[in-house]
């Protein structure tokens, strides 16, 4: 399971740089929600801010992109 | 004073006789739909989303000038409720009633002398599928018709609501949204005895459709598929991936009924980015030119065939849709051309009768994705094509040179106003795994960053154009993008609200800033003007918030930041 590519397919639109930098959606790298938040805040989005990604996405799908953005350098301010 | 009516310039009645030579061609004309096609014959009502068949955005009214816009004061305010992501709507004015829509396709019929309201309607829509989708839940626009208000739902509906009691009439489900989760923001288009709509599309992997709706019965007449809508269309999809293709319509079009053809802009295909890179025509997700996303296309309103149509961006591959924008119907020198802004940053100037290009023109200065677009032809000069990897200082940005709020064309000045936006970025092309059938899923292809241009900075502008060379009158330079809709009118007047919260109106010759008033929140959508009891109204709608002002917060820092982006209002003017 690629989740840099799962990433690149449906989040990068708003997680900008790949989850680095904020844009439409924060910044991801560095985040110090839990897994469970993430994965939680994926499959339910936030009304007019994420879509719901549950119907999207299996669960080892989810788990791969929450892998990727734990493995993002927090390199932007 | 005097009735509206009389204080009408002469301009504004020679746009009246154009319009009534227009709707004599029409056949099965109702009277709304008279009114429609010309702004009606006093200039009070508002009718249609591009405010008449000629998408002027220009109301004749001309009571506010420049002698009395300093006087101009708030009238009245509506309130909506539950704003997310702002007010994004385009209201219609007839016969001094304001009609609107909030988000989730919340409409209203208000007094236009008090704002008081006359009836509303609040549909119940699918919250699961309302929650799923990413442009949710914001509505554009309603269409006005046949004693009937018309509105689109994000869970794929179109309804009919009675004009004077707001009761549904119909309401007919057009798009297995579950399944697909593109529905409806834009505004329907009423043409004769039919209702027309386009879905979303683009980042969502299917073929993004129009529709025509019996106006009386809600009875679905025709579909027309954007993706692959005809054998000829289907050809310049490889390996099938029309069938997952994007596109869609997700603005109101135009109407000329001269010529009885509907004029509609597509969006973009699917995926965003195309690892293909120069090798677009045989490899990459979609390999070939992609029929008809990122088009104008003309269709006949009776039978839903293509007539004509031009694809202004050939395998587009930077999502700078079509979809955006006006068609602007304009008469010069014996030619009827229409007008029609692209996202890319140029300006297409057609032949109405068939849409051969007789100019193309820049209206930003940071474009380039191609070194020019030949103006006799169309042809893109010098493609940037984005191959798997790194690429830096893309122009425009993805958020485009121009967005899907309209400009104006004043026939008093025929000058042609419209927002210009300077940004670009960087970004990393990924080969991601192929989509191979319609699903809730967007599919975007790339990672990016948006940035100032080099050596500028990041802005916006408002330029006052000659339509069809694209000579520049005047311009104003704003520190962001303006994101609403523009307004011309009869007092030869240029209405701009400004993405901080101020309206400001300016002299449509000089661009000399006459008056401006703080509305507290920045502009996002629509603005009519409209006339009722004998005064003029200026109505606009406030409110933050959408998938390009939820760029500013991180490129222009306050007041962005901390900005609402579920509030919004429609404020109202006038002068006594």
């Amino acid at each position: 399971m690629d989740g840099e590519k799962l990433f690149a397919t449906s989040c990068g639109w708003c997680h900008q740089d790949g989850g680095r930098a904020a844009g439409r959606g924060p910044k991801l790298a560095g985040s110090d929600r839990t897994d469970e938040y993430l994965l939680n805040r994926i499959r339910v989005g936030k009304e007019g801010a994420m879509p719901a990604f549950a119907g999207s996405f299996s669960e080892p799908q989810l788990r791969a992109i929450v892998a990727y953005i734990r493995s993002l350098k927090d390199t932007h301010p | 004073m005097k009735p509206i009516g009389a204080l009408v310039s002469m301009i504004g009645l020679a746009v009246v006789a154009v319009g009534l030579a227009a709707c004599s061609m029409a056949q099965g004309t109702s009277g709304t739909e008279a009114k429609a096609a010309m702004s009606d014959t006093t200039g009070n009502d508002w009718m249609t989303y591009h405010g008449n068949y000629n998408s002027w955005h220009y109301s004749p009214l001309s009571t506010i000038d420049s002698s009395n816009v300093k006087r101009l004061r708030v009238a009245w305010v509506h309130h909506p409720g539950r704003s997310t992501r702002g007010l994004q709507s385009m209201p219609l004015a007839a016969d001094g009633v304001l009609y609107y829509t909030g988000s989730y396709s919340r409409v209203w019929a208000l007094d236009g002398v008090t704002g008081q309201p006359l009836w509303s309607y609040f549909p119940k829509l699918n919250d699961d599928l309302v929650a799923k989708q990413t442009h949710s839940p914001y509505t554009r626009g309603i269409a006005l018709g046949h004693g009937k208000i018309f509105v689109g739902t994000v869970d794929g509906r179109l309804i009919a609501l009675d004009q004077k009691t707001g009761q549904p009439a119909w309401d007919t489900k057009l798009l297995n949204s579950e399944k697909l989760t593109v529905g409806f923001t834009g505004a329907p288009l009423v043409v004769k005895d039919k209702v027309i709509i386009g879905s979303q599309g683009g980042e969502w992997p299917w073929r993004g459709p129009i529709f025509a709706v019996d106006a009386n019965s809600g009875r679905k007449l025709w579909e027309f598929f954007t993706v692959a809508g005809t054998e000829e269309a289907k050809k310049t999809w490889g390996n099938d991936s029309w069938q997952t293709g994007g596109g869609g319509g997700w603005m109101a079009g135009g109407y000329d009924a001269e010529t009885n053809t509907v004029w509609w802009g597509t969006g973009n295909p699917a995926p965003l980015y195309d690892w293909a890179g120069a090798d677009w025509k045989t490899a990459g997700p979609r390999p070939g030119d992609n029929l008809y996303t990122t088009s104008v296309i003309a269709l006949d309103p009776d039978s839903g065939k293509l007539k004509f149509y031009h694809q202004e961006l050939p395998h587009d591959a930077w999502d700078f849709d079509s979809a955006v924008g006006e068609f602007v119907m304009i008469d010069r020198d014996g030619k009827k051309l229409v007008v029609h802004p692209n996202k890319g940053g140029h300006v297409f100037v057609y032949d109405r009768k068939d849409a051969k290009v007789v100019n193309v023109w820049p209206l930003v200065k940071h474009i380039n994705f191609v070194k020019g677009i030949d103006p006799k032809t169309g042809e893109l000069i010098g493609r940037r094509d984005l191959a798997l990897g790194k690429h830096q200082n893309l122009c425009p940005a993805i958020a485009g040179g121009m967005s899907w709020n309209s400009g104006a064309y004043s026939p008093k000045t025929g000058l042609y106003y419209k927002i210009g936006q300077e940004w670009c970025m960087d970004l990393e092309v990924i080969k991601t795994t192929p989509i191979t059938e319609p699903q809730a899923q967007l599919d975007i292809g790339a990672n990016f960053k948006l940035r100032n241009p080099e050596g500028d900075k990041a802005h916006g502008h408002i330029s006052a154009r000659d339509p069809v060379t694209g000579a520049k009158k005047w311009e104003v330079m704003f520190p962001e993008p303006p994101l609403a809709s523009l307004l011309a009118t009869g007092g030869n007047l240029v209405f701009v609200p400004d993405p901080r919260g101020w309206l400001r109106a300016y002299n449509a010759t000089t661009g000399e800033q006459l008056w401006s008033h703080n509305n507290g929140l920045g502009h996002n959508g629509g603005i009519i003007s409209y006339g009722a009891k004998g005064k003029q109204y200026i109505a606009v709608a406030t409110g933050w918030g959408s998938l390009v002002g939820d760029e500013f917060a991180e490129l222009f820092g306050e007041p962005f930041k901390s900005m609402p982006k579920d509030s919004g209002a429609l404020v109202v003017f006038t002068v006594d």
